[in-house]
């Protein structure tokens, strides 16, 4: 029974502080009256109880799963509110729910609510914006994605500049001059940049042979072997996160591992920071050089030919012009 | 249900009588007779007291986590505030605003004009502040006199003894207060025509300033400031942070204006979410729609960080390299800045239905329209729906709804039909025939206002 309700009822002693003498004194405590006090004891606990989902509806974390540092409640229950109160944190800390986003992910990121908004509109900040999206799957034993920023500057020498976030949660930049991420031939647009998530391992049913595979390919709730909402919410997420006086190109997607040889580029590596600009025998290209911009070529001897690789998911790609 | 719908319910403790019947309950299905219990009877009187007690201390918990949620927490004076004393002031809301959020709720001001006031007499006539009070030649809201007092002013008030003295039929200008607090008590130019106080001598007012008295902050309005309020901690200029620096200063009060006139009458702030050039296109709108050079000025300060007139300790959110748009060089700041958003008036041509008994007072079945002689109280339905337009259209800010890329909007006719039939209680059928299509496209850098509002009422 409940707390009242066992005091109440003489279940658990509760004596005048110092002495051994029980408030409840033993005559009131017969069949009757028991039934009686252990009647208003469990219209007590009811309203503890409710107070108490109250007070935690104001939390919406209460830490890792399964680290000690975790708070719960004596019955091993989290101490954070209900699902249906996340909405109403989301709205007062100005941090969006996605219909995709995991729950763990909703919550870490509403706790963090201050330290995402104090780097919002920086790559980096977008970069730990999408990065909790990832927390489940990291605290049912899988690994973080690495992900990326990268745009060109509009120097004399035009250089791309590359943020990382490891799966370890470590942060690099990394400028390569002459730039290596070379999209279009529109340096000028100094302000667009564009988003590199390598999927972690496990982490979905997608592989790249899967591009442009039957029916999958771009095809319904599938986009790639990922399903386009997901897409659209990490998308989301990275725009939502940017600054006003910035163009998000587009999110470009990867199951290969920053350390994976890339299929038709042996020795060189997807998205590789500090990788030299390579074009290989079909015409193809490990970094965008001038051709990246469209889907396929509009000229030339590979005229109609995709023109990015097909180990990687592009999503929603926009150039401003 | 919403989970605000969800939580609100989990805050509505039980009341009195549903603690009782839970209290019968449940020792009845211990086996007591429990529903046979005649109130009155010790063991029922036990059972009223505890439900009792339990119903009164419920309140306090109930309230205090209220406190930990923008919509639910309220300060007194403010609707679903259930303190005692409903004084306006600060409370829950304001401290969960200023604690999480940084930011300060506006508070009510006194309206301060200067009047120039004249010794109409034939001998010189000396007071003291405070001593003299002046009269408004309109009523308030609740139909009393709206009255000034004479206030400190070491220039003015020369004399050794603190007094001032009006030679014969010499005027002085000297600043005055309201009495009461509010915007009840603003004053237009000229407005404040009688000197009650006479005992000093005979003295009149010749001519006074306009000034202007703040009603508290709107709670929702201090709401939205909170929301917006964790943008401006971002170094990298998110869209936020450009409404938050047009509406706020840096220690989290109303952004003033920097010529001291009060705070900005900026509400609604557009601005462009994306350039691949670092331009950023702002247009700011107040209540009624297009704000002053002034409001611009102070907004642009506060964005850039340049200090200007009163604030002097403005945030700046802009990043390194960033321009606005579509102003290249404000007047007062000398930077590139936004601009206000220009009126759009929108005319709307609407028909309804009421019934007879909706109307307050009643009304006899007929087709009324607010062009024509409708009776007085048929007419105030169409003033209702007119100033409902008014102040909803406004609301929408530049761009209005859904805007493109490029910063172009929307009003939708639906919406329209909706706040009309939301003004009104017991309108049915409202339909709007101007405008005829069912969106009005608002340009970026326009703001929709009401225009010609034309009403048709058919009392069934």
């Amino acid at each position: 029974m409940g707390y009242f309700h066992d005091i109440l009822t003489g279940r658990r002693p509760w004596r005048v502080p110092g002495t051994t003498i029980p408030i409840i004194p033993p005559r009131f405590l017969g069949e009757n009256a028991s039934k009686l006090l252990g009647a208003v004891g469990t219209v007590f606990d009811a309203r503890a109880a409710q107070i108490r989902d109250g007070r935690a509806a104001a939390i919406p974390y209460a830490g890792w799963p399964g680290s000690p540092e975790r708070a719960c409640w004596a019955d091993g229950t989290p101490i954070e509110c209900e699902p249906n109160a996340l909405p109403i944190h989301s709205t007062d800390r100005g941090i969006k729910l996605y219909a995709t986003e995991p729950l763990l992910s909703q919550r870490i990121r509403l706790a963090n609510w201050r330290q995402l908004h104090a780097q919002r509109g920086t790559a980096f900040g977008e970069i730990e914006h999408v990065r909790p999206y990832f927390a489940d799957f990291a605290a049912a034993g899988g690994a973080y994605p690495t992900i990326r920023i990268v745009f060109q500057d509009n120097a004399g020498t035009p250089g791309a500049t590359w943020h990382t976030i490891d799966p370890a949660g470590v942060r690099s930049v990394h400028t390569q001059r002459p730039s290596n991420w070379i999209w279009d031939a529109h340096p000028e647009l100094r302000t667009r940049w564009w988003a590199i998530i390598h999927l972690p391992p496990g982490w979905t049913t997608y592989s790249a042979t899967l591009w442009d595979s039957g029916a999958l390919w771009d095809s319904g709730f599938l986009w790639d072997g990922i399903p386009a909402a997901v897409l659209a919410d990490l998308w989301s997420m990275f725009y939502d996160w940017k600054g006003a006086h910035s163009w998000f190109g587009g999110l470009i997607v990867t199951a290969l591992q920053p350390t994976d040889d890339l299929p038709e580029f042996p020795g060189t590596h997807p998205f590789d920071p500090a990788s030299s600009n390579t074009t290989n025998a079909n015409g193809s290209t490990n970094l965008p050089t001038f051709n990246w911009w469209t889907d396929r070529y509009l000229s030339g001897p590979l005229l109609g030919d995709p023109t990015r690789p097909y180990w990687a998911t592009f999503y929603n790609m926009s150039n401003s012009y | 249900m919403s989970a605000l719908a969800i939580y609100a319910t989990l805050l509505t403790l039980p009341g009195l009588s549903q603690i009782v019947a839970d209290l019968l309950a449940i020792a009845q299905g211990a086996g007591l007779s429990a529903t046979a219990w005649t109130l009155g009877s010790p063991t029922r009187t036990w059972i009223e007291i505890v439900a009792r007690a339990l119903d009164a201390w419920g309140l306090v918990p109930s309230q205090a986590v209220k406190g930990f949620f923008l919509d639910l927490a309220t300060d007194p004076g403010d609707a679903g505030d259930l303190t005692p004393d409903q004084t306006p002031r600060a409370g829950w809301l304001s401290a969960l605003g200023l604690s999480w959020y940084g930011v300060q709720r506006g508070g009510q001001t006194y309206a301060a004009p200067t009047v120039t006031v004249k010794n109409t007499g034939t001998s010189p006539i000396t007071f003291k502040p405070y001593q003299i009070t002046a009269e408004r030649n309109s009523v308030g809201s609740d139909g009393g006199s709206v009255t000034y007092r004479n206030t400190p002013d070491a220039t003015k008030y020369t004399n050794v003894d603190g007094s001032i003295t009006i030679s014969a039929g010499a005027s002085v200008v000297l600043p005055f207060q309201a009495d009461r607090i509010g915007s009840d008590a603003s004053a237009i130019v000229n407005a404040i025509t009688v000197i009650v106080t006479q005992s000093y001598g005979p003295l009149s007012a010749t001519a006074s300033t306009a000034a202007t008295g703040l009603d508290r902050e709107a709670a929702d309005a201090y709401r939205a400031r909170c929301r917006v309020a964790a943008a401006g901690l971002a170094p990298g200029g998110p869209a936020n942070a450009y409404v938050i620096a047009a509406t706020t200063a840096k220690d989290g009060a109303a952004l003033q204006r920097y010529d001291g006139s009060g705070p900005v009458g900026i509400t609604t702030v557009y601005v462009s979410p994306s350039s691949a050039t670092g331009v950023v296109t702002v247009y700011y709108s107040g209540p009624s729609g297009a704000v002053d050079a002034t409001d611009v000025s102070s907004a642009t300060a506060n964005t850039w960080g340049v200090p200007l007139g009163v604030i002097t300790d403005p945030r700046g959110i802009v990043p390194d390299t960033v321009t606005l748009a579509p102003t290249a060089s404000d007047a007062n700041t000398h930077t590139s800045g936004g601009a206000s958003a220009t009126d759009q008036a929108i005319a709307v041509t609407w028909s309804a239905r009421i019934r007879a008994k909706d109307v307050p007072g009643g009304a006899t079945a007929g087709t009324y329209t607010s062009g024509g002689a409708p009776p007085a109280n048929v007419a105030a339905l169409f003033t209702q729906a007119a100033s409902a337009l008014g102040v909803w259209l406004p609301s929408l800010g530049p761009s209005a709804k859904d805007p493109d890329v490029s910063g172009n909007g929307v009003v939708y006719t639906r919406d329209i039909e909706e706040t009309i039939k939301g003004a009104v209680t017991g309108l049915y059928n409202v339909s709007a025939s101007t405008p005829s299509s069912s969106t009005t496209a608002v340009p970026l850098g326009y703001v929709p206002i009401a225009g010609t509002i034309s009403g048709t009422l058919v009392v069934v």
